[in-house]
């Protein structure tokens, strides 16, 4: 009677092994062998999906970043944070210039004291020189 | 009078006063330049005035000079003569007729006027005729 061939085959393999391996222990380190490889395969598989499933995801976000950035609702937003931020440096610089307004302000009230007091001065002095008529009033501006 | 503040020249040999008496004309409203010699006064009369303030003793001259030369060479500028002396007896002088004759000392007011009128570009004084 003619067996198909792969249950020849078998028994073929069956054969050889226990020809070759008849020992148990020689079994069980092929088998430790087997589950050894099978692990390390199926790990570097996995790792390998997911290295590709990262990869696909930045890529997929450097398009979405993309697209974004062209638009219409992106530039919108870019546009109204540049015209805020010009706002308030408008306001910054408004403030800056109040306070140097300010500032001049109160140097010129000091300085047309200062200007009064010696043109108050100098008339005196030019009143003992005998060029101008004693005066009870100082001489303000007209 | 074309420019937006009149301008006055001082010819006066104290230059305590004459620097005093420029910032006080500047504080009324006028530019002033000062002049101690009278050289140095005759030399600047290239530069349009509006107003001479003149002191008549100088150390290099009498200052008719400069009013002579404003009546020969036709400059059209008021002089003052401002002087400690009395010069109603100057014939000279009066000849060339300064727009007006201050004694010092000099009332702080008189002068004020005097800036006033030299503002108002003498409006008062030449509708008076005077």
């Amino acid at each position: 009677m003619v067996r198909p061939w792969p249950s020849n085959c078998v028994a073929v393999a069956i054969g050889a092994l226990g020809m070759t391996m008849p020992d148990p222990e020689h079994i069980v380190m092929l088998l430790g062998a087997t589950g050894l490889g099978v692990g390390i395969g199926v790990g570097a598989g996995y790792a390998a999906f997911l290295s590709r499933t990262s990869a696909a995801k930045i890529q997929a976000y450097k398009l979405w970043d993309e697209a974004h950035r062209q638009s219409t609702q992106y530039k919108l937003e870019l546009a109204v944070r540049q015209h805020q931020e010009a706002m308030d440096q408008i306001d910054q610089n408004a403030r800056l210039l109040q306070k140097l307004r300010d500032e001049l302000e109160e140097e010129r009230s000091k300085s047309d004291k200062l200007e009064a007091d010696l043109v108050a001065f100098a008339t005196r002095v030019l009143t003992d020189k005998g060029f101008l008529e004693p005066r009870k009033q100082e001489p303000h501006e007209s | 009078m074309n420019r937006e503040r009149p301008r006055v020249m001082i010819v006066e040999d104290d230059e305590f006063a004459a620097a005093v008496i420029a910032r006080l004309f500047e504080r009324w409203g006028c530019d002033s330049l000062t002049y101690g010699t009278l050289a140095r006064a005759i030399i600047s009369l290239d530069i349009p005035f509006d107003l001479i303030i003149l002191d008549v003793r100088l150390p290099d001259g009498d200052g008719v000079g400069l009013l002579r030369a404003v009546h020969d060479l036709g400059i059209d500028v008021k002089v003052v003569i401002w002087s400690a002396y009395s010069n109603k007896d100057r014939h000279d002088l009066m000849e060339l007729k300064p727009y007006l004759m201050l004694a010092k000392p000099t009332s702080l007011d008189a002068l004020e006027a005097l800036a006033s009128e030299v503002r108002r570009g003498f409006v008062t004084k030449a509708s008076d005729g005077s």
